[in-house]
């Protein structure tokens, strides 16, 4: 189970990692669009769409990421003056009544999402008209990999309450 | 010599056959519903109020039996959310301009506008009495849901535009921001078409980002605001000869309601559609008069005029190469067009409006 | 269950639920969840594709590209010591007045706040620089770190600002466009400076103590280098404000475009520096990221509440609440403004803004107020909730960075004035309303 655990750290870790890299090609593409049409008069028919699209995967990839290195703000005050025991329990109980299912649902219909999209092959309503179901497969990836976070932090707080020399500090 | 008496019975209401079967097990019904309706529309649009009227006529025809609550765009899912929203179930009904899905189809598009297609009246004609209606409901039922022609506005205005382009070389160049077929229409003429979303396109205009807009009819328009920020409207709306909308409605809320509720959310369908146009066009005379002031109406010439006609033609037959669907509709759509065509020329020449200027020998409608 | 008790129980629910700690953003999505559910008769499928249909939007939202690109520029910018030059350079230069120090903290963050759309950066840089030389200086704790953390969170609302962005991105209204917010938000943004400057030189110059001067053995420069040290170190953030509102307003660009230019310019600036190293991109880059999808994620779950509120008929509760009381507009704009006030004592500006704004926009319609007017209220409001015990994020992060002689308790104290001149700015833009709707008026004609 530890080693799951570390496994999903790894994966988001990495894909933390490199989807912050996507914000670059964002701005070449916002500024390439903004060029092409001042400078040249010729806007793109792809620039406005593959903005959304790298705006979109950018975060979304992010987001386990985010939640391992505890990004996603929280009221942690009160939580913060616990005993370290009483504050993992206090932890797990919340992740397995707030987190898991609210996010193993959206995980999985954002999976289902994405099934639909390619069955239907469904192309962009614009004239460039690329296809979606890649986008809403990266979308569907990026709330699994949240999800798989949440489950390693779960590990990660059943160890460390399991240990005899307890610190009670989470590893991220 | 065959007497009057003697001809068959002619045009008779097809209809009567089947309504008399149902008023043989039909009863008022008493269970209650209400219904979601999502929609690709914010409060300030006109469309918005098309569809409040459907949910008003609904709800009083079956005496509150059924209400139907509206949640504009981004309420309940967002603007292009919606058709997925409701074929899943999420909300029960969604009201569109159809064209807003050519990415699932391209055929939707042949539902809500086509550039020199139908008419107001030759989309009435069309889906009413010439089978339209039925398609729109295999395309719609592909995605479990049942639709209804849901209101249609009537001729659409042309670009508002801070450059004047009335000839075929003032269109090269030309930075547009337009939906559906015609965007590819004037990108395949030179003119470079930026997709923009509704809510972004005044200030697009504005800032100069673009040079043109096109949105819908002149009382669409009008709160808009876009006379403001340009200086003229091209004229004439070569790109929509009417926009047609619809209601499309889950199939399992569709199937859940009674008989009778069916028939009222049919019939308000009908009134909307009658109503609509009504209300666009009577709206139109007070939006144009408030124009006027503020942007110059210029027209095409004829030679620019038939040069996009030339190129739709070919994109369209293009088109319907590619996609089975569109040629099916398209060809309906034709076939219709061709057939009416003779009556049309026969009966025209007596509305130009006012009396006066016919007198005076004006014959242009 | 009828809306009136579900509405209740839904926000009941939320405020028991967020002192759990666990993220602000997945805490909305739950309570979504289980009231959606609740309000559908248990219908999984259902809500679900209506969550999902709801996240596949806010991926698609054009206006929000604009956030991850003015993190990033303000990202660079931090790392490229832009706000280091200007700081010092006002510092040889206004040490000799009562208070001077104070004052060139709070421009020096103004002109900074119009550089960044976030409030971390500046509040952390002047907590870094102004903390310790204002301690040094024999100035009062409290006063400070009032001073550095007021003025630091003008880069929220003083746009380019993230949460201007947001705003847009939640209405779809044409009034409160990105663009429109921009424009409006500048004068207020300066009027709230204005009024943290008047307040600092008459309290420094009625009691020195909170603020004295520099002694003049440091005031060493002469007239005439300050005045170079000053417009050399003010070029760079101002070619940067030219650059990304110039854009916006001068027609060249839309706000996503011009956070892109900024982002270039902010690299320019940092390549002149000699600041741009491949860690510094790396760095700049992943903060982007987290930054980033914190307020997406926040973006995610407050879209669910707020749609799953809606849903069960939870506006109209709040509207029919508000708009049937039988009193001017005027007090139910009051209420609104003290629910606003209230939950930033607690909440993120974001999940505020994600669960008023919905309910809060038809009413303000409804009202005849004019929605950019609403809007810039409501968002110098939310510039307060940085400041407002307990939550106080702006209050977290000076503390966080400062010498450790400042306490919470002398932040608390310091912050109090600072939260009054909030609230008269507040006041000052309901009796005068051009001061929002004016500058619109003048760049976009409406
Ligand atoms: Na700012
Ligand atoms: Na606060």
């Amino acid at each position: 189970m530890r080693k799951f655990a570390q496994a999903i750290d790894a994966l988001n870790e990495n894909a933390g990692y490199y989807s912050a890299f996507l914000v670059l090609p964002l701005l070449c593409v916002v500024s390439y669009e903004v060029i092409m049409r001042y400078g040249f008069n010729a806007p793109t028919s792809w620039g406005f769409e593959a903005t959304t699209f790298l705006y979109g995967v950018h975060f979304v990839l992010g987001l386990g990421y985010t939640h391992k290195h505890n990004g996603h703000v929280a009221i942690d005050v009160f939580e913060a003056r616990l005993a370290t025991r009483t504050r993992t329990l206090l932890r797990i109980a919340v992740n397995l009544i707030i987190f898991i299912p609210t996010m193993g649902l959206i995980s999985i219909w954002s999976v289902i999402y994405a099934g639909t999209a390619w069955m239907q092959g469904e192309l962009a309503s614009s004239s460039w008209a690329p296809p979606l179901y890649p986008f809403k497969t990266l979308m569907a990836i990026g709330f699994v990999l949240l999800f798989l976070q949440g489950i390693a932090k779960l590990i990660h707080d059943f160890h460390h309450l399991n240990q005899p020399a307890f610190s009670g500090e989470n590893p991220s | 010599t065959p007497s009057f008496a003697a001809r068959e019975k002619f045009g008779a209401d097809l209809r009567h056959e089947e309504v008399k079967r149902e008023l043989r097990t039909i009863k008022p019904s008493k269970e209650e519903f209400r219904w979601k309706m999502v929609m690709p529309w914010t409060e300030g649009l006109l469309f918005y109020d098309m569809a409040q009227h459907f949910a008003d006529t609904v709800a009083l025809a079956s005496g509150g039996r059924l209400e139907i609550k509206l949640f504009p765009a981004g309420a309940l899912v967002g603007a292009m959310e919606s058709f997925d929203a409701v074929s899943k179930g999420s909300a029960e009904i969604g009201h569109d301009w159809p064209g807003y899905w050519k990415g699932k189809n391209e055929a939707f598009v042949a539902f809500a506008s086509v550039p020199f297609g139908l008419d107001t009246e030759g989309y009435n004609i069309w889906l009413y009495e010439r089978g339209g209606l039925k398609m729109m409901q295999e395309l719609y039922g592909q995605y479990n849901l049942y639709a209804l022609p849901g209101g249609n506005g009537g001729q659409e205005m042309g670009l508002f535009s801070n450059k004047k382009a009335t000839k075929m070389t003032d269109f090269k160049g030309l930075r547009v921001r337009t939906p559906g077929w015609y965007m590819d229409i004037m990108n395949s003429l030179g003119a470079s078409v930026t997709p923009l979303p509704g809510g972004e396109v005044y200030l697009a205009l504005e800032r100069g980002v673009i040079d043109a807009a096109e949105f819908s009819t002149p009382a669409m328009n009008y709160p808009m605001g876009f006379d403001e920020i340009t200086k003229y409207v091209i004229e004439p709306g070569v790109h929509q000869p009417s926009v047609q909308c619809a209601f499309f409605i889950n199939k399992e809320a569709w199937d859940k309601l009674p008989a009778d509720l069916k028939w009222i959310v049919d019939t308000a369908a009908k009134e909307t559609q009658l109503w609509s146009t009504a209300w666009q066009e009577n709206l139109n005379i007070e939006a144009i008069n408030r124009f006027k002031g503020k942007v110059e109406f210029v027209r095409m010439d004829d030679e620019t005029i038939t040069n996009f006609a030339k190129r739709t033609k070919e994109y369209l037959d293009e088109l319907k190469a590619k996609y089975p669907d569109v040629k099916k509709v398209l060809d309906s759509q034709d076939k219709f067009r061709k057939d009416f065509a003779e009556w049309r020329e026969i009966r025209s020449g007596v509305t130009p409006w006012p009396m006066d200027d016919y007198i005076a020998g004006k014959r242009t409608q | 269950m009828n809306p009136e008790l579900l509405t209740l129980l839904m926000f009941l629910t939320l405020i028991l639920c967020i002192p759990l700690g666990h993220s602000l953003a997945i805490t909305l999505a739950a309570v979504a969840l289980l009231f959606g559910l609740i309000d559908n008769g248990f219908n999984v499928p259902a809500l679900l594709d209506l969550f999902v249909n709801n996240n596949w939007g806010t991926f698609l939202n054009y206006t929000l590209v604009a956030i991850p690109l003015f993190i990033f520029m303000a990202q660079i910018l931090d790392r490229s010591k832009v706000s280091e030059g200007l700081f010092d350079a006002l510092y040889r230069s206004l040490g000799k007045v009562r208070g001077g120090l104070g004052l060139a903290v709070i421009v020096v963050s103004t002109v900074f706040a119009a550089t960044t759309g976030i409030i971390g950066a500046s509040v952390v840089a002047m907590g870094l620089m102004a903390g310790p030389a204002l301690l040094q200086r024999g100035y009062d704790r409290g006063m400070s770190a009032g001073i550095i953390c007021s003025s630091g969170t003008l880069g929220i609302l003083i746009p380019p600002s993230i949460m201007l962005v947001v705003y847009g991105g939640l209405t779809g209204l044409k009034e409160t466009s990105v663009g429109n917010l921009f424009a409006g938000a500048i004068l207020p943004g300066l009027v709230l400076s204005g009024l943290y400057l008047a307040y600092v030189a008459i309290r420094c110059s009625i009691n020195p103590s909170l603020g004295p001067p520099i002694p003049a053995e440091e005031d060493t420069l002469t007239a005439g280098q300050k005045t170079t040290m000053i417009l050399k170190s003010f070029l760079p953030p101002f070619g940067l404000i030219l650059l990304v509102m110039g854009t916006i307003l001068a027609g060249v660009a839309t706000p996503t475009e011009a956070a892109a230019m900024g982002g270039l310019g902010a690299l320019v600036l940092a390549l002149v520096n000699r600041m741009l190293t491949w860690e510094v991109v790396v760095l700049s880059c992943v903060a982007t990221l987290r930054i980033t999808c914190m307020i997406m994620m926040l973006f995610v779950g407050g879209k669910l509440f707020s749609v799953v509120f809606l849903s069960i008929g939870g506006g109209d509760v709040v509207a029919d609440l508000l708009l049937g009381m039988d009193v001017s507009p005027y007090v139910i704009l009051a209420i609104m403004m003290a629910v606003v006030f209230f939950l930033g004592m607690f909440i993120d500006w974001a999940a505020i803004l994600l669960v008023t704004v919905p309910i809060f926009t038809p009413i303000a319609l409804d009202l005849d107020f004019n929605p950019l007017w609403f809007a810039m209220l409501v968002c110098v409001n939310l510039q307060t909730s940085f400041l407002t015990p307990p939550f106080g994020y702006a209050l977290f992060y000076f503390k966080g960075v400062a010498p450790p002689a400042y306490t919470m308790g002398d932040i608390y104290k310091g912050i109090m004035p600072f939260v009054m001149i909030q609230i008269l700015g507040l006041i000052l833009m309901v009796i005068f309303p051009s001061l929002i709707t004016w500058l619109p008026s003048v760049f976009f004609g409406n």
